[in-house]
C-alpha cells in the first residue's frame, strides 16, 4: 500500500544530522502546515541542481558560469586558496582575511576510501596556475592524514610549475593551553614555528 | 606502592595490601556463558578458582577482562559471550582503589549494541571507562609473545603505551592510516609515486613519536622482566630483552629510509621500513628466544614480561592493577611455582588465578581464596592455608 509519509521521512533520514524520529517531525510538520511551503519547498528542492552549478573555474557553487567570487574584480588575481570542499571555502570566507581566489578539489587523497590521485583532478588546477600565472597557491586542506597527504601532494605537483606552495599553518588552538595539547599538535606547532 | 626486591629473605614478608591497589571488591554476574548467577565477595589479594577444564574457570577471568577492557581475551563477538540460552547477559562490578570507588555495569545483548553504566550513568567516553580499572592478563594464548612473530611483542609494548600515555592512541591511529593508504597506493596499477610519497613526511612524524615512546617503555620494561626472569632460574640463564627498531634515529631518519625503499616498495607492494616492523627481541643464552629458548624458559619469559607490564603500569598510573592468570600453574615446575607466586605477592595487587592443581598454586598465609568452579557454579571453599574472611 502507498505511504507517502513514510516515502518522505526514509528520504529526509538520507540527510546527515537527521534521524528516524527528526524526519518524522519533519514530514508531520510540513503535512500539517500550508501546502504552499510544502510546494515551494518540493521546487527548491526539485531545482537546486539544475540551478547551481560548479563554478567553471573553481569548482565553487554558482547560479552562473562562474562564481562571484572568481567575478569580483576587486579579489587578488594572483593567489589561491586551494580547498577540500565549499563549505571549507565558506568558512575562510566568513573570516574576511583571504583576499585572493579559490580552487575546490571536491575531494581528497583517500586511497583506504579508493580515492586515488587521479581523482583531484590536479591537471585542471596545474593549467589554471599557468593560465593565470598564479604566484601563490595555499593549501587549506583539513589536518588529518587525508588532508595532509593531500597537500603533500599538491606541493609535488605543481611546484615544478613554478608556483610558490605554501600550507596553512597549525597548532594550538586560540586560548589553549601547552600542557593540554596533545604530541601531534604540539609537534606541528613547533615545526611550524616563525621568527618573532 | 609496594617496593620489590628479589632476594630470598624479602619474600617471606607478610603480604601487603598495597594501599594503591586497584580491586574488585564485588562482582555480579548474570546469562554469562556457562557461568551460573554470581554474586562474589573477592579477596582483596589472592583470589584462586580450581576445577576440571570446561567448567567456567577462565569465563570468569573473561568477566573480570570485559569489565576492565570492554572485550574480550579470547577475541569472542558479544553473541557468544551470552548463555547459549539466554537473550541478554550482566556483568557488573565494583572497583575499590584510589581515587575513588566506581562502579562498571555491562549488558550485553544478542543481536543489539551493549549498554554501559559507569558509576550507573552512560559513560561519556570510552577512554573514561578504560582507565577506570586496567588489568594485566595472562592466558596460555600469550605464550605466542615468546614462540610467534614480532606482531604479538609490539602490540604488546603498544596496549601498554596506550594504557600509560592517553596521547599515544592518536599517535598509533594517525600511522596506521598512513601506512595503509600508502599501502593501498602501493597495490594499485601504476602507482603515482608522487602521491606514495606523500605519506612518507606524516610516517615519518608519528613513527617517530612511536619509536620514541616504546624505547623509553621498554627501557622501564626490560630490567624488570629480566630480574624476574633471573629470581625464577637464577643467574645460570642470561637473558636479554632489548627494543630492536627496523629503523635506528628520528624523524629525518624515518623520512630517509622511506625515500630510500620506494623503488622495493613498488615493487613488493607494501612498505617495508618504519616502527610497524619493530620488535621487542627476546634472547636466553644470546640466541633468539623464539627459535633457541626450552618450553619452560619460553614460559618464564612471558611471565616474566607480564610482571613487568604490572609493576610499570603500577609505576605509571600510581595504582596497581589486578593480575588475572588464566592456568597459570601448568606454565611452571614446582620450584619456579613456589619462586612466582612469593613475587607475586611482593607486589601487593589483587590477583585471580584458575589452574586444575590447586595444590600448585603455593600462595600461604593471609589473604587467600579459594573457590571451587563446578559446571558454571562458583563456590567457596575453605582451605588448609586460606583463612576464612
Amino acid at each position: 500500500m502507498e505511504d507517502p509519509i513514510a516515502e518522505l521521512v526514509q528520504l529526509l533520514t538520507r540527510l546527515p544530522g537527521i534521524g528516524e524520529r527528526s524526519a518524522t517531525r519533519l514530514a508531520h510538520h510540513v503535512l500539517a502546515g500550508d501546502p504552499r511551503y510544502a510546494l515551494a519547498l518540493g521546487d527548491a528542492v526539485a531545482q537546486l541542481h539544475t540551478r547551481v552549478q560548479r563554478c567553471e573555474r573553481c569548482g565553487n557553487w554558482a547560479t552562473d558560469s562562474f562564481c562571484r567570487i572568481c567575478l569580483d574584480p576587486r579579489r587578488d588575481p594572483f593567489v589561491l586558496c586551494v580547498v577540500a570542499r565549499v563549505p571549507d571555502l565558506a568558512a575562510i570566507e566568513k573570516s574576511g582575511i583571504f583576499r585572493g581566489r579559490y580552487h575546490v578539489l571536491h575531494g581528497l587523497l583517500a586511497p583506504l576510501d579508493g580515492v586515488g590521485p587521479e581523482a583531484l583532478d590536479v591537471g585542471r588546477l596545474s593549467a589554471r596556475i599557468r593560465a593565470e600565472a598564479i604566484r601563490e597557491a595555499v593549501v587549506a586542506t583539513p589536518l588529518s592524514v587525508e588532508g595532509e597527504a593531500t597537500a603533500l601532494y599538491l606541493a609535488q605537483v605543481l611546484k615544478p610549475a613554478g608556483v610558490k606552495v605554501s600550507r596553512i599553518a597549525s597548532g594550538l588552538p586560540h586560548g589553549g593551553e601547552l600542557e593540554f595539547a596533545d604530541q601531534i599538535t604540539l609537534g606541528r606547532a613547533l615545526d611550524g614555528r616563525r621568527e618573532l | 606502592m609496594t617496593e620489590t626486591r628479589h632476594g630470598d629473605d624479602d619474600a617471606t614478608a607478610a603480604p601487603a595490601e598495597s594501599p594503591g591497589a586497584l580491586r574488585f571488591e564485588q562482582l555480579f554476574v548474570r546469562g554469562f556463558r556457562n557461568l551460573e548467577p554470581l554474586d562474589l565477595s573477592p579477596s582483596p589479594r589472592f583470589n584462586v578458582f580450581s576445577g576440571d577444564n570446561g567448567q567456567g574457570k577462565s569465563n570468569l577471568l573473561e568477566v573480570l577482562a570485559y569489565l576492565s577492557t570492554l572485550r574480550s581475551f579470547r577475541a569472542a563477538p558479544a553473541d557468544e559471550l551470552v548463555r547459549r540460552d539466554g537473550q541478554d547477559a550482566v556483568l557488573a562490578g565494583k572497583v575499590e582503589g584510589p581515587p575513588a570507588p566506581h562502579t562498571l555495569k555491562v549488558r550485553l545483548h544478542r543481536g543489539r549494541a551493549r549498554e554501559l553504566a559507569l558509576d550507573d550513568k552512560r559513560p561519556r567516553t570510552l577512554a573514561g571507562w578504560l582507565a577506570v580499572c586496567p588489568v594485566v592478563v595472562f592466558h596460555p594464548g600469550e605464550l605466542a609473545l615468546a614462540q610467534g612473530g614480532p606482531e604479538t611483542r609490539r602490540k604488546l609494548l603498544d596496549g601498554i603505551l596506550e594504557e600509560i600515555d592517553p596521547s599515544m592512541g592518536p599517535v598509533m591511529l594517525e600511522y596506521g592510516k598512513a601506512l595503509r593508504s600508502r599501502n593501498r597506493l602501493l597495490r594499485s596499477e601504476r602507482p603515482d609515486l608522487r602521491a606514495v610519497a606523500a605519506f612518507d613526511p606524516i610516517l615519518a612524524r608519528s613513527g617517530a613519536l612511536l619509536v620514541a615512546a616504546r624505547r623509553a617503555l621498554v627501557d622501564e620494561l626490560a630490567p624488570r622482566a629480566q630480574a624476574t626472569f633471573e629470581w625464577l632460574f637464577g643467574d645460570s640463564i642470561p637473558v636479554d630483552i632489548r627494543y630492536a627498531p627496523r629503523i635506528e634515529g628520528g624523524q629525518d631518519a624515518l623520512l630517509e629510509a622511506l625515500a630510500r625503499s620506494l623503488d622495493k616498495d613498488r615493487a613488493r607492494g607494501f612498505t617495508a621500513e618504519g616502527p610497524h616492523a619493530d620488535d621487542l627481541a627476546l634472547q636466553v643464552h644470546e640466541r633468539g628466544a623464539r627459535h633457541h629458548a626450552s618450553q619452560g624458559q619460553q614460559r618464564s619469559l612471558v611471565l616474566a614480561l607480564k610482571l613487568a607490564e604490572l609493576e610499570v603500569l603500577a609505576r605509571r598510573i600510581g595504582r596497581v592493577p589486578p593480575f588475572l592468570l588464566d592456568d597459570v600453574s601448568s606454565e611452571l615446575d614446582r620450584t619456579r611455582a613456589g619462586r612466582f607466586f612469593r613475587r607475586l605477592s611482593d607486589l601487593g595487587g589483587q590477583v585471580f588465578l584458575t589452574t586444575t592443581m590447586p595444590e600448585l598454586v603455593l600462595l600461604e598465609g593471609e589473604g587467600r581464596a579459594d573457590f571451587r568452579v563446578e559446571e558454571g557454579r562458583v563456590s567457596r571453599v575453605k582451605t588448609g592455608s586460606s583463612r576464612d574472611m
